[in-house]
């Protein structure tokens, strides 16, 4: 009995002596040829129509291609498959008069991997599969609305024009999308009995919801074997698809003689032989399995996680530690409807109460960028002339002052009497739960606003129900972020009155006849230098107006093995994974 | 015996309906939008132009279409002859509560359709309207208060909504279609309010729907073990659980069976040894053990014990490693071992303390007993009283414990599976309740209603088993 209870009493109290010669990890010499890369959760699938997730659309691009492509180191619309970029020109006649027609030619070498070429009835079959009422791609749908026809040239399968319904400038990169192969998720070719001037005509497309075909194609396309399981996720990118463990790892494998290598820009190198990306949730974990060399990147590391890995000695030779921004925006935002905020000058004295090189140092560590509008300072569209609203508590004291914004009762917070009723500078500052930073910035505007008589109430709630609240404009001041295109974001989801509605973008309720009429000039504009001189003009008013006050461009915090060189971008999450390549320092 | 068995088990079914009923009407109770969550949260709206309104709306009646939320919840409905039997069209959530209010507050459900549908019909007649310099105002104002109007009951301030509607479509003459149905909306409210028929509120109706309904095309589904699509990533269900299930189950079987293992002989030690020296230091190791926060020490031991920082490179940091077809057995055994060292222990400690007080109080109990003043004084060894007379006696809290067990084995430790990477049940499952994942919630919560029933069946059979005195004839 005695032994017994004296085995136990050692197994608690020294559980690590029974596993100290447990592990011997196998370390191979460096390996520069299979990168491990650390994704935070399984995407939740990889058909590049139907998915998603940014993770899904991270690793799905490595499979398959689009016409039109971001150029890495200017952010410029780049041809892919396509040769060049599209011929545009409006529509003179006929139906679509007034519309657009942007003429596509598909690379001659582009081909499948059974060798066939890339031709337009993969990228008609590629518009049908979103078209189609019953895919699994409704968030992506509604981006296809303007879509009227697609007329393939006669004489050349390669050639193509995309008719659109109306002008719009982001119809060339909706228009330059993915292309998927025919030959592999519709080898029956039972989507040619459709076209896709019916599929996207009411009531027409109602009908299809009915019809055996379009339900049998759906059913098929949505499957799993198509969405996740090897030979259903084929493209003509530079990797095939290998395994995908759930929740552990997705491995993509270089293809042999892909027809890309004869090309020599950007958008086709592809150094690894292998990509697997291991799936890791936890940040903490995430950093120690780059320390050990199990994964080889990881970005969007946890603000203070980063830091320390700055200052640890022990990393240094080892892990190269970056932070571009990416491309994404934060700010605070006003209820213009609110009467407290309707007056400008509140707003104002707002926003020189905001210390925002503090609040970046204290919470960011200084590394976000900070923006005086939507747009990336490094965009050519962005307003430069735009003078920030500087930390200045005597400029926010002398603006209330002026608009009668007074402390009559002496409570330390300044009132003023709208509508018959006396009311208190006191705002409410909607956060939803669980986020931080938000929650601290909101303390240290507090602390700051309280210096000039504004009385600052942060309400935390619960995701859903700050989503609803949003939707209502049920807030007075609320802490926001938006992503943003890499090329131009399309104003009018966020500015335009249109969306100020209830369930719109526009929580603001910013905009007036003008603003509203100079967004639809922008949206239909089509000569970038003209739509970039507008989009500066639009950036001015919405300065001026103050509808919010813009805070950081978030930095994007990477950590790569230095084994590995590979050049930065501002597109999530990065870097491309296909370019890294051995570090030199490895060859020697 | 077996009589009793099939007496239970012919209770499961009627137990798991009700089970299913409840959680289906919490489900509808919860706040949030699952057809919102499954569209990604993206605003729909981007795509352009005059049918921008419109195509947003279609995306969304088309996902819940999709998700089966366009049917009728139940089969029957109590509530009073005031609401019509086509309430359940509104697919919005929000919508749908507000007719319900106004409802309530005016019980004639024709004049509220009535007047309900005209918002949406002078929404229609502003996006066709003309535009120009002078339209722009009104057309905002008419635009915003439609928004509210479709949100609003309280009578002060619909009265404002639609007087402001009415006089901002009168202010230019591009709005005369505009103007138009604004009057209407307003003779329709005014009727509505005026042809009030509030009794019918109190008068109880049942309304019947029939079969196909939400509940009984999900329960029929179910019961055939079709558990739906997942709104997340449109996987089927089982398929997600049939990946999680096994690691989850091997976790926890090997993490309870060592817990059993350990905690077992601890308490009888303890319970024998009453008091000593060695009794308190367990105790209180035990308890030392027992209140470390489980997250804090999953960390710890990642960073420490598994990179070279601190010269104890002894465990893999995460996952469950990479195994090949070219492994052997032993190999294959070896690295998903070394994988489950971590997190097995950390399942492990926690419940130790609780575990062996339990097996200690028990043997206690028993030993005051006089059947063991009557072995001891026959003049049996120790070691006999102990394991033949008390130890079987005492198992009667261990094996209730077992019995909330079976449950637990399937339900996952969230924690420990996100912080190791363990693609389990734990993890499906939070991330099911987070996105208003209902077909994963709900067969999840039948799962382990169902074990819990097995459960509390195998915990009855047990109890006779090492008790004597407990028999099912």
């Amino acid at each position: 009995m005695r032994k017994i209870s004296l085995a136990v009493l050692i197994a608690l109290t020294v559980p690590s002596l029974f596993v100290t010669s447990c592990k011997s990890k196998k370390k191979s010499s460096v390996n520069t040829t299979v990168i491990n890369a650390r994704s935070m959760s399984d995407p939740d699938m990889l058909n590049p129509i139907n998915l998603s997730s940014s993770d899904g659309r991270n690793i799905s691009s490595l499979m398959f291609q689009a016409l039109l492509g971001i150029d890495q180191d200017n952010y410029q619309i780049t041809p892919v498959l396509a040769v060049s970029r599209p011929q545009i020109s409006t529509v003179e006649e006929g139906e679509f008069k007034g519309g657009m027609k942007l003429d596509f030619e598909i690379r001659p070498e582009a081909q499948w991997d059974n060798g066939t070429p890339i031709t337009a009835d993969d990228y008609i079959f590629t518009l049908k599969s979103i078209l189609n009422p019953l895919t699994n791609c409704q968030p992506l749908k509604p981006y296809y609305e303007w879509l009227g026809d697609v007329v393939v040239d006669s004489a050349n399968n390669r050639k193509f024009s995309v008719i659109a319904r109306e002008k719009y400038f982001k119809i060339e990169e909706f228009a330059g999308g993915y292309v998927i192969p025919e030959y592999i998720y519709d080898p029956g070719k039972t989507m040619r009995k459709f076209s896709v001037k019916d599929m996207n005509t009411e009531p027409k497309r109602q009908a299809l919801k009915e019809n055996a075909d379009i339900i049998a194609f759906a059913n098929q396309f949505n499957s799993e074997k198509f969405q996740r399981e090897k030979g259903g996720i084929v493209g003509s990118g530079p990797y095939a698809f290998e395994n995908w463990t759930t929740g552990q790892n997705i491995t993509l494998v270089r293809k042999k003689n892909w027809w890309g290598d004869k090309i020599k820009t950007r958008d086709f190198l592809a150094y690894p032989e292998k990509i697997v990306f291991k799936m890791i949730n936890d940040a903490n974990t995430a950093v120690t399995a780059l320390k050990d060399g199990q994964v080889d990147e990881i970005h969007g590391i946890e603000a203070k996680l980063f830091e320390e890995l700055l200052k640890n000695d022990k990393v240094k030779g080892k892990i190269r530690l970056e932070s571009p921004s990416i491309f994404a925006y934060s700010f605070i935002g006003f209820n213009l409807k609110n009467p407290k905020l309707s007056e400008k000058s509140v707003r104002e004295a707002f926003a020189h109460c905001v210390n925002k090189k503090e609040i970046n140092d204290v919470l960011g560590f200084g590394r976000s960028t900070l923006v005086e509008s939507f747009v990336h300072p490094s965009q050519k569209h962005y307003n430069a002339d735009l003078q920030p609203y500087n930390y200045d508590l005597e400029a926010a004291r002398k603006l209330l002052d002026e608009a009668g914004w007074k402390d009559s009762d002496g409570d330390g917070f300044r009132d003023k009497v709208i509508n018959g009723e006396k009311t208190k500078l006191s705002l409410d500052f909607k956060i939803p739960s669980g986020n931080k930073g938000r929650e601290q910035t909101g303390i240290l505007l507090k602390e700051e606003l309280k210096k000039v008589g504004i009385d600052l109430v942060i309400t935390a709630r619960e995701w859903s129900v700050y989503l609803q609240d949003m939707d209502k404009k049920n807030f007075e001041v609320t802490y926001g972020g938006f992503t943003m295109s890499s090329t131009m974001s399309d104003p009018k989801q966020q500015w335009h009155t249109s969306a100020a509605v209830t369930g719109g973008s526009n929580s603001f309720s910013f905009g007036n006849a003008m603003t509203d009429k100079l967004i639809d000039d922008i949206r239909s504009d089509l000569n970038d230098e003209s739509r970039s001189a507008k989009y500066k003009e639009f950036q001015k008013i919405i300065h001026d107006e103050i509808p919010c006050v813009f805070m950081f461009i978030p930095a994007n915090r990477l950590g790569i093995n230095k084994k590995f060189d590979v050049k930065l971008t501002m597109i999530d999450p990065g870097y491309v994974y296909s370019e890294f390549k051995a570090a030199e320092s490895n060859q020697e | 015996m077996f009589s009793y068995i099939l007496k239970r088990l012919v209770f499961f079914l009627p137990t798991m309906l009700i089970i299913s009923v409840l959680t289906f009407a919490l489900s509808k109770m919860a706040p949030g939008d699952p057809v919102k969550l499954a569209l990604g949260n993206r605003d729909t709206g981007e795509a352009g132009g005059a049918s921008e309104k419109i195509a947003g709306e279609k995306a969304y009646l088309e996902m819940a279409e999709q998700l089966g939320l366009t049917l009728p919840t139940f089969y029957l409905e109590f509530s009073s002859q005031a609401s019509p039997d086509t309430l359940y069209r509104f697919v919005k959530k929000p919508e749908r509560d507000n007719l319900e209010r106004l409802i309530s507050m005016y019980g004639n459900w024709p004049q509220i359709e009535a007047y309900y549908n005209q918002i949406h019909r002078l929404e229609l007649a502003l996006l066709r309207s003309k535009q120009d310099s002078t339209t722009f105002e009104p057309g905002r104002i008419v635009r915003e208060n439609c928004g509210k109007l479709l949100l609003e009951y309280k009578d002060r301030n619909v009265s404002l909504y639609v007087s402001e509607v009415v006089k901002a479509s009168s202010r230019t003459a591009l709005f005369a279609e505009v103007h138009t149905e604004a009057m209407k909306l307003q003779e329709n409210y005014n009727r509505m309010k005026a042809e009030a028929s509030l009794e019918k509120n109190y008068i109880p109706d049942v309304k019947w729907y029939g079969f196909n309904n939400q509940y009984h095309r999900w329960i029929t589904n179910f019961l055939k073990l079709d558990f739906g699509i997942s709104y997340i990533d449109k996987r089927p269900v089982w398929s997600k659980i049939k990946d999680a299930l096994p690691w989850t189950l091997s976790l926890n079987i090997i993490a309870i069976l060592i817990s059993y293992l350990i905690a077992i002989p601890v308490g009888v030690y303890s319970a024998r040894h009453k008091d000593s020296v060695m009794d308190r230091i367990l105790t209180i190791k035990l308890f030392i053990l027992n209140s470390l926060p489980v997250f804090w020490i999953a960390t710890l031991l990642i960073t420490f014990l598994t990179t070279e920082e601190y010269g104890m490179d002894w465990f893999p940091t995460f996952g469950l490693g990479d195994v090949t077809e070219d492994m052997s057995w032993m190999e294959i055994a070896y690295e998903r071992g070394i994988h489950f060292i971590l997190p097995v222990f950390c399942l492990t400690y926690g419940s130790l303390a609780y575990l062996s007080r339990q097996m200690r109080g028990g043997v206690l109990s028993v030993l005051r007993q006089d059947y063991i003043r009557t072995a001891r004084a026959k003049g049996l060894a120790e070691g006999t009283v102990m394991w033949k007379h008390a130890f079987r006696n005492s198992l009667i809290p261990i094996i209730t414990i077992f019995a909330s067990l079976f449950p637990a084995a399937i339900s996952g430790a969230f924690i420990i599976e996100n912080i190791f990477s363990i693609p389990g049940m734990g993890k499906v499952a939070f991330e099911g309740l987070v996105a208003r994942d209902y077909p994963m919630v709900f067969t999840v919560m039948m799962f382990s209603a169902f074990l819990t029933l097995i459960g509390t069946l195998v915990a009855d059979l047990l109890y006779a088993v090492v008790d004597p005195r407990i028999s099912y004839k």
